[in-house]
């Protein structure tokens, strides 16, 4: 089989792609082999091919991948929230925020505190251990210098001190809750810089600041109530619920009771209408009766005076009685 | 004698490509920028190729990501994510195209008819180009312009197979052609880039002129 250079130019991209059958690739490998013309035409498509294939051939425009994060962002659901999302949000925040104030000050009595002058201990880890002294006010970390009464300290943990009375000192569980706070804010980063190098290495910086921010910030709101104990903090979630269902039952009250007002004016004011209507057709009809009347004859007396009918049909009316 | 040429293979399709697009439709929105990553630079590119110009193809990447996104649930696991999302890229470039009203000779040069046979014109002998000389903006700068002054059908034709590494098959699903005319068109294509491409890889990039459509510095 002899091929012309027509028929190789023809071919030649399928023969590139592989794509021509056995026979015709023979009889062009055949012809290419003399053919100093087709051999350039296929090395130079050939080369065509290879450069244009290569990655490097197109850049992508500097900041393209950020632009590109921000326009997904912007358009991602759950980013965007409507007003009344937001609303309803807030509303169920401040409920609950009210809800644990509430409880934290009304239902859970305070251990009476030693010294009339601290505050009570919050943010402390309620099973570290601490050092208080017999007759001592405060409660304070080991090695703390500020101990006085050395000779008859114990050494308890914060939940039981807090509920004996006890104030934290301020110069050195000032410290230590300091301490916590910055390892858990440690913490926290080191994870957020994991997070960061290997899922969501793509994003900006600002925004996974933020959102390790948060988680830490969140944290910290996590630990902020550890004087309570379990069967406390259950307690607490059971009267959350109770405070939430009630203020359910009274707004949904308060919307049944406007919808029922609003019903007895929408009423009152049908009625007032047909009261009115009906009235006036009234009026209205006698008086369209009696103008035509007065045009008629009086038929009883066949004077042909214009007579009120009404006026005659009443005196013959009283006449016959 | 002419050896295998590598590369047309696809490149390898990412093992966790479906679950991550799993993933993303059970509701983990955040790994769609994994999932598109590898994507961004080929997204772009198909982009530029149709609408030649950087701020048309950047607006047309974000538009078909985007798209992507939204209808990933419609994205059947038969076919590659790759191709699906070429083809969004290709329909979102046409259309963003027939809003702007592209050139009226844009059509003319497309009516080309592709039956007739295209004879070479160059038999210019350029064996050695290294790939390293993509490095070079202004190489890169000339191949850009040479494949810009091809008529739009070559040039998505092969952009889609020679450059995002399609197939024959699923160059034409994405373009709504015949596999036959995918490869006439490829064949003119490739030898029309050869045709304009030869002088400058002949030694002469310096020459102004010589990539203007039709001319020859000689």
């Amino acid at each position: 089989m002899v091929v012309s250079c027509e028929e190789v130019w023809r071919e030649i991209s399928n023969y590139l792609e592989g794509e021509v059958d056995a026979s015709l690739r023979a009889a062009m490998e055949d012809h290419l082999r003399g053919c100093k013309h087709c051999t350039a035409v296929l090395d130079g498509t050939r080369n065509v091919v290879q450069l244009y294939g290569d990655e490097r051939m197109f850049e992508v425009p500097l900041g393209f991948s950020n632009r590109l994060h921000r326009r997904l962002e912007e358009n991602m659901p759950g980013n965007r929230r409507s007003l009344l999302g937001w609303t309803v949000a807030a509303a169920a925040a401040l409920l609950v925020a009210g809800s644990f104030e509430v409880a934290r000050s009304s239902v859970f009595s305070r251990p009476e505190l030693r010294s009339e002058h601290a505050q009570p201990g919050a943010g402390v880890p309620p099973d570290m251990l601490v050092i208080v002294s017999g007759d001592g006010k405060l409660f304070h970390a080991a090695g703390c210098p500020f101990i006085h009464d050395k000779a008859h300290i114990q050494t308890i943990r914060a939940r039981e001190a807090l509920r004996q009375g006890y104030a934290p000192c301020v110069r050195c569980m000032k410290k230590v809750s300091e301490r916590l706070i910055s390892a858990c804010v440690d913490s926290n980063r080191q994870a957020f810089d994991r997070e960061d190098q290997c899922v969501k290495s793509r994003r900006s910086y600002f925004e996974l600041g933020v959102e390790g921010g948060l988680k830490v910030v969140g944290d910290i709101a996590c630990t902020s109530y550890p004087e309570l104990e379990l069967e406390e903090r259950r307690r607490v979630l059971v009267l959350l619920h109770v405070v939430v269902v009630l203020h359910a039952v009274v707004l949904l009250r308060l919307f049944l009771g406007l919808l029922v007002l609003l019903h007895f004016v929408f009423l009152h004011a049908i009625a007032l209408f047909h009261s009115v209507v009906l009235f006036h057709a009234v009026l209205l009809h006698g008086i369209a009766r009696l103008c035509k009347s007065r045009k008629r004859h009086c038929q009883k007396t066949h004077c042909h005076q214009p007579a009120n009918h009404l006026v005659h049909e009443l005196l013959s009316y009283s006449r016959s009685n | 004698m002419p050896e295998e040429v590598t590369s047309l293979e696809p490149p390898a399709k990412p093992f966790n490509e479906e679950m991550l697009i799993q993933r993303i439709r059970n509701g983990e929105h955040d790994l769609f920028y994994e999932l598109i990553r590898p994507y961004e630079r080929r997204v772009y590119s198909a982009a530029f190729a149709i609408l030649r110009n950087e701020a048309d193809a950047e607006d047309v990447a974000q538009e078909a990501m985007l798209k992507a996104f939204k209808h990933i649930r419609q994205f059947r696991a038969e076919a590659r994510f790759s191709t699906w999302l070429t083809q969004i890229t290709i329909n979102e470039a046409r259309m963003w195209r027939r809003k702007e009203h592209a050139n009226i000779m844009e059509s003319i040069v497309d009516r080309q008819d592709e039956e007739g046979n295209y004879t070479p014109r160059d038999f210019a002998d350029w064996r050695e180009i290294p790939l390293e000389t993509l490095e070079r903006k202004e190489v890169r700068q000339k191949l850009a312009e040479a494949l810009a002054s091809l008529g739009e059908k070559y040039r998505e034709t092969f952009v889609l197979r020679d450059m995002q590494h399609l197939s024959i098959e699923e160059t034409a699903k994405a373009l709504g052609i015949s596999t036959a005319s995918v490869k006439t068109r490829l064949l003119r294509a490739r030898l029309m880039l050869r045709d304009l491409l030869a002088p400058g890889f002949g030694g002469s990039w310096s020459s102004k002129l010589f990539l203007a459509k039709g001319t020859k510095p000689w």
